[in-house]
């Protein structure tokens, strides 16, 4: 391949972040460019508004460099060529300080090697997000399995591989001391939610977070202590602590029928299948840093990088950094806030002036990568025996972060708040705690803590229903949320919730119907196994409360569409469905769609001032006074949020250029006054048709616009706290509501020069807001209030003498609101049903000091579902149509993977019996039961 | 540090004969000597067999492994990585992709890709396998089932993969029996 030929006007300047510039350039694009992207292929990817494959198709099939990790210093014209390789030490034991490191085996040393002390003597520190300790210290004991203690860097790649061959999985690398006590630091964080509803048409409660606040503990020996007091006129704390003590006297009440479940999950490897690698060069001549990193989010992180470079020796002169960006190899939120790529930042500011290259093999990427966090949960459930209503339920959840904190307390908070599923509560008493320990750092990965804990109550409820012999389905039904329900944090369910039609269409479905018949005939057949079907429907909540979209589209004279958004491509298809999501404005789906945009959004001159989920109502009222000012200007990249958050920018800012470009343009053409009504007018093959006009197709629409100065460009930005900001603007002279805070336009070629003068540098003019509204701020103390619901139907054999269980048919629904792509919702239900049966029946690694903090973990020991173990051919679905005009896509990428756990679970007890109360349940352990 | 020479074509060029360090794994002679970096690391064991690529011989065609397979074991060879397979039209300037790789692509058979380039190779090895010795219809399944069988795609649960492969090939009469 030849190189990258970027110059410095290919890099987009985005922010300016303690006097340091920050640039992002597109490593797709260039990298397209120079790799005979030029040749198209034969057809384009979408028509009718439909995707014939995924925009990012060509590339991957083809084998192109996209990834991030797919790029070396040749092949950027910009860099040096010569290539060093890093090569991270890790310390595989907690209980022991360290003393030395030992190279001597070694045929060639390290050109240089990194330990804690150069980063001392250079004022090198992690952000303070990612902890302390980024290398331990000699004398010190490792916070957890796995704590890095030096880099190594070598200045061939030959040398580099050798040395690895020497140092992978040798226990002589590190000298150790004698045994020390346990580094030990009190819970990340600790939530507790209490909530006692009036009755279930109130939309108040008696006391709730969202209606009363959030209260929190103080710590005593490393342990959450709650206020001692209960006083019913006291404090917050007593206040909740008076009314969770009433909900544990309601449960000791004789018609109350209790269910008490413990349960562990496991830790768990996200197996993204590009392991994490950054190459990184600090430009000393010009003081800029270029890198290239497998991240998920990377403003965040050139955002905390300018703040570690400018407090260091080094480089506290940097003036820029510069981020390629490339496609992400599969995240599964595990590249979202990882602290690998500041290793390779911080190497090289050792390297000489030479890039230096940090790759993960498997085994490293095991033994650093975020993980999903094991819960220990310890549930109580009462069910009124009378009326078969739930009364009440309690939970208190155990939450092992590992040894930084990441994202444990927002895990915690999510699987706290998720605990609830399908079913309305009307009293709850839910905490969690996340603690330190020293098995390696869990994180935000797919699930986010509902993979834990929503299955939980749905077992439990099957397990009620047999305790209680009533019929499962016909105790889920009584007990289903409704959309005017309030949650366990007392907050209204946003949106339609279709449980009931879901649970009608499971109830009614053959594998359901048909179970008995169909047991008979397998076990008939196949004598040495046993057969079982079960069930479950749940709904995950999505988005994290204060969302702020960006989207730009631009109608190119020509009549091709650009669209631009803030959003990542990780393989979940957001730049495919989005791609899309043109086509209602103007027949087409979009040409080209630019992923992980940044500087565009500059042309909205927008600011923040608090932190989104603490400010004041008061404040933020204030605020809101000045057009320019936003409570939260950006959104980070996850797979749950493009459909809903994305696209309401997206679709924003087409709307805009539909009303004030396309169709004033099509009233040129057809010659009608300007006011005359065309909200008749719809798109057909392409075209724009009205009765009783030629149809207009779009280059010609483009090209009026273009030459008559409408508006042909528009940049939207959005934001949404559980509810969506509503706005006025005046634009072209119409004063309009939109479902928008800011946007920008730009007229097309023929503008006169009273409106090219109104056109910043990046071609917009900037359009202040009339007025705005924003979501309120108590929404803040709602946690979540969307979500999107999901069943699954499992068919499985078990088999008798080895315990060995066999998927054989799934069946799942999802409501997925509008479906934006259906093959790309389609490959997401398919893959989260993989990917859920590895967390039920597969996927374990043990803690501590056997785990994957040993460096000794890989795919011979650690599962992931291959094709046989999942019922590739008989796996069948059904996406809800949207019956509602007004609804928004919904996001699903994590609700498809959890019903399927506790499905399997269920048929799991219907074949033989026996219930567990751990994921993942193995062969070997159905085996010991069965024996039993 | 000993030397090796490798010596084999790779998508119709000649590479070497040239001396690499003998501990030298093909998947790192492709990525840091050649810097083809469409065959993915995704193990480095030989399990995930995103790494493979497609060797033709005189019989048929065979997949490797290359994360555990040093360069110098396959001197010799006509070798096919995923950036080997599809062909530019000279007189239109389009991309014609191999019937697998379309395949792919029209049945969103993968997402993050990381994946797909072992199963192109491994699925491009079948497919060209059938066009020799065709498979029974009542067959095809567990045939496709046991040629992918050992590649791990972690984002979208095999279906889209097996279903392209089965339509490709029951829309070629001649590749079923």
């Amino acid at each position: 391949m030849k190189k990258l030929k970027q110059t410095r006007r290919d890099f987009i300047k985005t922010v300016v972040i303690a006097g340091v510039s920050v640039y992002f350039s597109p490593l797709v694009s260039a990298s397209s460019r120079e790799q005979e992207y030029l040749y198209k292929p034969k057809k384009s990817w979408a028509s009718g508004g439909k995707a014939k494959f995924r925009v990012d198709a060509i590339q991957k099939v083809t084998g192109k460099k996209v990834f991030a990790r797919d790029f070396r210093a040749k092949d950027f014209d910009l860099w040096p060529d010569k290539q060093w390789h890093g090569y991270i030490v890790c310390a595989t034991v907690a209980d022991r300080t360290f003393e030395s490191i030992d190279l001597s085996f070694l045929e060639k040393q390290p050109t240089k090697i990194i330990l804690a002390e150069d980063l001392a003597k250079n004022d090198i520190k992690l952000p303070p997000f990612h902890g302390e300790e980024m290398l331990l210290t000699k004398g010190s004991v490792p916070h957890f399995i796995g704590h890095p203690v030096a880099i190594l860097l070598f200045d061939e790649f030959d040398d580099f591989n050798a040395a690895k061959s020497r140092l992978d999985f040798n226990p002589d690398v590190l000298k150790f001391g004698d045994k020390a006590e346990l580094y030990q630091r009190n819970p990340y964080a600790s939530w507790r939610v209490v909530r006692i509803a009036k009755e279930r048409n109130d939309s108040s409660d008696v006391f709730s977070p969202f209606q009363d606040g959030l209260f929190f503990p103080a710590y005593q020996l490393r342990q959450p202590k709650w206020p001692r007091e209960r006083n019913i006129g006291g404090t917050l704390g007593e206040k909740g602590m008076y009314y969770a003590d009433t909900i544990q006297q309601d449960l000791l009440k004789t018609n109350v029928h209790v269910v008490e479940k413990q349960f562990q999950t496991q830790i768990v490897e996200p197996m993204m299948l590009e392991p994490e690698a950054a190459n990184v060069w600090l430009d000393q001549a010009t003081q800029t840093v270029h890198g290239t990193v497998t991240c998920q989010d990377p403003s965040d992180f050139t955002e905390m990088a300018v703040h570690l470079l400018k407090q260091t020796k080094q480089a506290k002169d940097i003036k820029s950094i510069v981020l390629y960006s490339g496609f992400v190899g599969g995240g599964f939120g595990a590249k979202d806030h990882s602290v690998f790529p500041y290793y390779a930042l911080v190497a090289s500011l050792f390297s000489d002036g030479n890039p230096i290259r940090i790759a993960n093999d498997r085994y490293q990427q095991f033994q650093s990568g975020l993980k999903r966090h094991p819960f220990k949960i310890n549930n109580r459930l009462g069910i009124n025996k009378d009326t078969l209503k739930i009364e009440a339920l309690t939970s208190v959840c155990d939450v092992d972060g590992g040894g930084r904190e990441n994202f444990s307390a927002s895990v915690a908070s999510a699987g706290m708040s998720a605990m609830q599923g399908v079913f309305y509560i009307p009293k709850s008493d839910l905490q969690a705690t996340a603690y330190h320990s020293r098995n390696v750092t869990s994180g935000s990965m797919r699930g986010y803590g509902s993979t834990q804990c929503m299955p939980v109550v749905d077992l439990m409820m099957g397990q009620a229903a047999a305790e209680l012999n009533v019929d499962p389905f016909e105790l889920r039904r009584k007990n289903l949320l409704h959309t005017d329900d309030l949650n366990t944090q007392g907050a209204e369910i946003a949106g339609e919730l279709r449980y009931r039609e879901i649970l009608d269409k499971a109830e009614q479905h053959p594998i359901w119907k048909n179970r008995a018949a169909n047991k008979h005939t397998f076990e008939t057949n196949n004598p040495n196994k046993t057969f079982g079907v079960g069930y479950s429907l749940l709904s995950k909540n999505y988005g994290t409360g204060n969302v702020g979209p960006n989207a730009a589209v631009n109608l190119l004279e020509s009549g091709e569409i650009v669209l631009e958004i803030e959003y990542m491509e990780m393989g979940s298809g957001a730049q495919t469905s989005q791609g899309l999501l043109t086509d209602k404005f103007f027949g087409q789906a979009a040409d080209e769609v630019q992923v992980a945009v940044t500087e565009t959004w500059k042309a909205l001159q927008l600011f923040e001032t608090d932190n989104p989920y603490t400010i004041s109502q008061e404040k933020q009222d204030k605020m809101s006074k000045d057009p320019l000012w936003t409570p939260v200007k950006l959104m980070a990249s996850s797979a749950s949020d493009s459909a809903t958050f994305q696209t309401e920018a997206t679709k924003g800012a087409c709307a805009v250029v539909y009303q004030y470009g396309i169709l004033p343009a099509a009233r040129t053409l057809w010659k009608l006054d300007k006011n005359s009504d065309l909200s008749a007018a719809t798109w057909q093959d392409g075209q724009l048709t009205q009765a009783g006009y030629p149809n207009l197709p779009l280059p010609l629409l483009a090209s009026t616009a273009h030459h008559l100065g409408l508006v042909t460009g528009c940049v939207a930005h959005t934001v949404n706290r559980w509810a969506w900001t509503e706005a006025e603007f005046t634009i072209e002279g119409h004063t309009q509501v939109h479902s928008l805070d800011a946007l920008a336009v730009r007229y097309g070629n023929g503008a006169n020069s009273a409106k090219t003068q109104l056109m910043d540098n990046l071609g917009y003019h900037l359009i202040k807001r009339n007025w705005v509204k924003y979501p309120s701020t108590q929404y803040n103390n709602a946690m979540v209030t969307y979500y999107a619901p999901c069943d699954c139907l499992v068919e499985l054999s078990v088999d008798k003498y080895s315990g060995k269980v066999d998927i054989l048919r799934t069946h799942s629904v999802l409501d997925a609101g509008p479906v934006i792509s259906k093959p790309i919702v389609e490959g997401q239900i398919q893959g989260g049903l993989a990917m859920g049966i590895g967390h039920v029946l597969h996927e374990y690694l043990p803690p501590f000091e056997d785990g994957p903090g040993n460096g000794r973990w890989n795919l011979n020991r650690y599962h992931v579902p291959l094709a046989r173990d999942l019922s590739v051919w008989d796996m069948t679905l059904e996406i809800l149509p949207s019956n509602d005009s007004s609804e928004r896509p919904k996001g699903i990428a994590e609700v498809v993977m959890l019903p399927v756990i506790s499905a399997v679970q269920d048929a799991i007890f219907n074949a033989i019996g026996e219930r567990f109360d751990h994921t993942p349940i193995t062969a070997e352990q159905i085996k010991s039961r069965l024996s039993v | 540090m000993s030397k090796s020479t490798v010596n084999f074509i790779l998508n119709g060029k000649q590479i070497g004969p040239i001396a690499v360090d003998q501990n030298t794994m093909m998947i790192q002679f492709l990525h840091e000597h050649l810097n083809l970096t469409g065959t993915k690391f995704g193990c480095g064991a030989g399990i995930c067999h995103a790494c493979v690529i497609l060797e033709k011989t005189a019989t048929g065609h065979v997949t490797h492994r290359t994360c555990i397979n040093g360069v110098g074991s396959f001197n010799g060879k006509n070798l096919m990585t995923v950036e080997g397979h599809a062909r530019i039209d000279v007189k239109t300037q389009e991309l014609e992709l191999h019937p697998v790789q379309q395949a792919f692509i029209e049945h969103f058979s993968f997402q993050c890709g990381w994946c797909t380039s072992g199963f192109v190779n491994e699925a491009i090895g079948y497919y060209e396998s059938l066009k020799q010795n065709p498979v029974k219809k009542s067959e095809l399944r567990s045939s496709i089932e046991a040629s992918l069988a050992e590649h791990v795609c972690r984002c979208t649960g095999y279906v889209k993969y097996y279903e392209a492969i089965e339509d490709l090939i029951l829309s070629q009469p001649e590749l079923v029996r």
